[in-house]
């Protein structure tokens, strides 16, 4: 056991500091953090919308026609939902452009607000400008041969059967916000953003910039420094751009999202990928080190983008194209934060005998029900210490194995709905898939488990307790 | 006045301790600003800050804010991990003064 802990105190904690300091990804989690107040306006908007429309109308709880949906209150906060919805989720990927292009700046020392613009324009500069429209109209009856054959004679065709016209169009002048703008075009915002930002302000940190006589005020200065750096960081994504339509039909960020973006989120569904995260997640922690927080860059990337997928498909009344998103893990890997450590407060209560432990058992319960772990982590302590290893390691990747399988068997349907991290246990599943009781069985199912591979280790920790104090005491 | 920030990830923990060690220092009749914040908000500014501690679980920071804090007056130090878990007042505000008088 002690050979495990030193080997990677010595190999994995450094490599793990070393991620959790890297500024790119410090970046990228900052970037995603602050769109927080975006992300929780959308998730206020689909939450209300599951309440008053979604909930009350599903057959088995009311029905369509009910009360709760049907009246004149409900009906405007709904359209008002839709509204908010529009300028969220449905835009998402460019409210990321701005919050990445400000936190990647900051990072090199560069202006904020002018690499928030920069990220803006590099991504929208390159979307296609036109839009292609397929209208359909369904005829109540069957055309005439000769109708048939006038309008095929034109852009329009008529269906084999003769029931149905369709009309292909286009027009110059719209971005498909559907495609580029929601969760759909976040890897594309990514990606765009490092180069273009990146370049911008390697060059604005080079001697490379308008240079004006001190007697300039300091906020027009600025903005003359940054306007060499900022076209070639602009021409440099034009150029990208220009070369890329020239030989690939797709555009490029359609090609991002499904070249890296998709396959990428496919592979987080495994099985092996969720056990490997929530082992890391768990080892750094055993250090004592915020698991989530140093990999936060890299779950933000993955199973947060698929968990806004998920909300922005159910919000539109779609099958949520995700089964295991960031939630998942929130709501019935790790009840009460890493290593399910609510559970761990509980059996401390209920089986210690150890003063030191139920002192910290109870200054740890209430934070622990809004998954606040830090006291349980370093009080008790489970950091580094040797007993507590084996249950607080395991305890998550059982609670995660049920999870994922009642998850992709449909017992318990997928998150689709962005909970706060503080939301307690139960409640936190119930409100994430949507209201499924079936999430509520699954939690308690995983908190009873967890609880199983805690106690003997609790009630072993009451021997080495009393053994420590005897001996102290013949001391 | 004392200045002193502490840092953890989202300044939720931190400002557990923070309202005990207030209550520690007012008992002891020492005057001390504390602030708990979460670690992206260090990187607005750091003036007039005397003490920042870093919680235990971001002790992976603390090269990157010695970096931040160079040529500044400004003392760095983690809190010590017992300490944060049990929410031991008293030692932590030791710690700071401590880290103060350096």
């Amino acid at each position: 056991m002690n050979a495990i802990v030193n080997f990677l105190e010595k190999y994995f904690v450094p490599f793990a500091a070393k991620i959790g300091n890297q500024k790119h990804l410090l970046a990228l989690r900052d970037a995603f953090i602050a769109m927080m107040p975006i992300t929780m306006a959308g998730a206020v908007a689909v939450t209300l919308n599951a309440i008053l429309r979604d909930l009350p109308n599903d057959p088995n709880v009311l029905g369509p026609g009910n009360f709760i949906t049907n009246n004149w209150l409900s009906q405007h906060i709904i359209a008002m939902n839709g509204i908010v919805w529009g300028g969220t989720l449905a835009i998402i990927s460019l409210v990321l452009a701005v919050t990445l292009g400000y936190t990647i700046a900051k990072s090199y020392g560069t202006n904020g607000i002018a690499g928030s613009i920069i990220a803006l324009a590099a991504y929208v500069l390159g979307l296609p400008q036109s839009a292609q429209t397929n209208t359909t109209l369904t005829l109540d009856g069957v055309l005439s041969y000769d109708a048939i054959n006038l309008i095929n004679s034109t852009t329009a065709t008529v269906s084999a059967d003769g029931t149905s016209i369709s009309v292909p169009g286009g027009a110059w002048g719209f971005f498909n916000f559907a495609q580029f703008f929601n969760p759909n075009g976040l890897f594309a915002v990514i990606i765009t953003s490092f180069i273009s930002v990146i370049i911008f302000s390697k060059l604005m940190n080079s001697k490379l910039k308008i240079k004006l006589p001190d007697s300039v005020p300091p906020a027009v200065s600025n903005a003359f420094t940054a306007i060499l750096p900022g076209l070639i960081a602009l021409y440099t994504m034009a150029l990208l751009y220009r070369i890329w339509n020239l030989n690939v039909a797709i555009p490029l960020p359609t090609w991002i999202m499904n070249t890296i973006q998709t396959p990428l989120l496919n592979l987080s569904q495994g099985y092996i990928a969720v056990i490997v995260i929530v082992l890391l997640v768990h080892l750094l922690w055993f250090f004592g080190l915020h698991g989530t927080n140093i990999m936060a860059a890299v779950l933000n990337a993955t199973y947060g983008i698929a968990q806004t997928q998920n909300v922005e498909a159910h919000a539109l009344g779609l099958e949520p194209p995700f089964l295991w998103v960031a939630s998942s893990f929130e709501a019935f890997v790790w009840p009460g934060g890493a290593g399910a450590s609510l559970v761990l407060i509980i059996a401390v209560l209920v089986l210690s005998k150890r003063e030191d432990y139920k002192a910290v058992g109870k200054l740890s319960l209430a934070p622990g029900i809004f998954n606040i772990n830090e006291p349980v982590m370093f009080g008790l302590p489970v950091v580094l210490n040797p007993l507590m290893f084996i249950p607080f390691i395991l305890a998550p990747l059982v609670t995660a194995t049920i999870a994922y399988f009642a998850t992709i068997t449909g017992i318990v349907g997928p998150a689709v709905i962005p909970v706060v991290w503080v939301m307690p246990t139960i409640l936190s599943g119930f409100f994430a898939t949507a209201f499924d009781p079936m999430a509520i069985v699954l939690t308690v199912v995983n908190l009873v488990v967890a609880f199983l591979i805690y106690a003997p280790f609790i009630i072993a920790s009451n021997n080495i307790g009393t053994k420590e104090k005897k001996s102290s005491e013949v001391a | 006045m004392l200045n002193v920030l502490f840092v953890c990830v989202a300044g939720m923990s931190t400002s557990l301790l923070v309202e005990k060690i207030k209550k520690e220092a007012e008992n002891r009749g020492i005057e001390m600003q504390l602030k708990a914040v979460p670690e992206a908000e260090t990187r607005k500014g750091l003036d007039e800050i005397d003490v920042l501690l870093l919680g235990p679980q971001v002790r992976y920071l603390e090269k990157q804010m010695q970096k931040m804090l160079e040529g500044k007056e400004t003392k760095l130090g983690v809190v010590d991990m017992l300490a944060y878990g049990r929410m031991d007042a008293p030692k932590v505000l030791d710690q700071i003064l401590d880290l103060n008088n350096r």
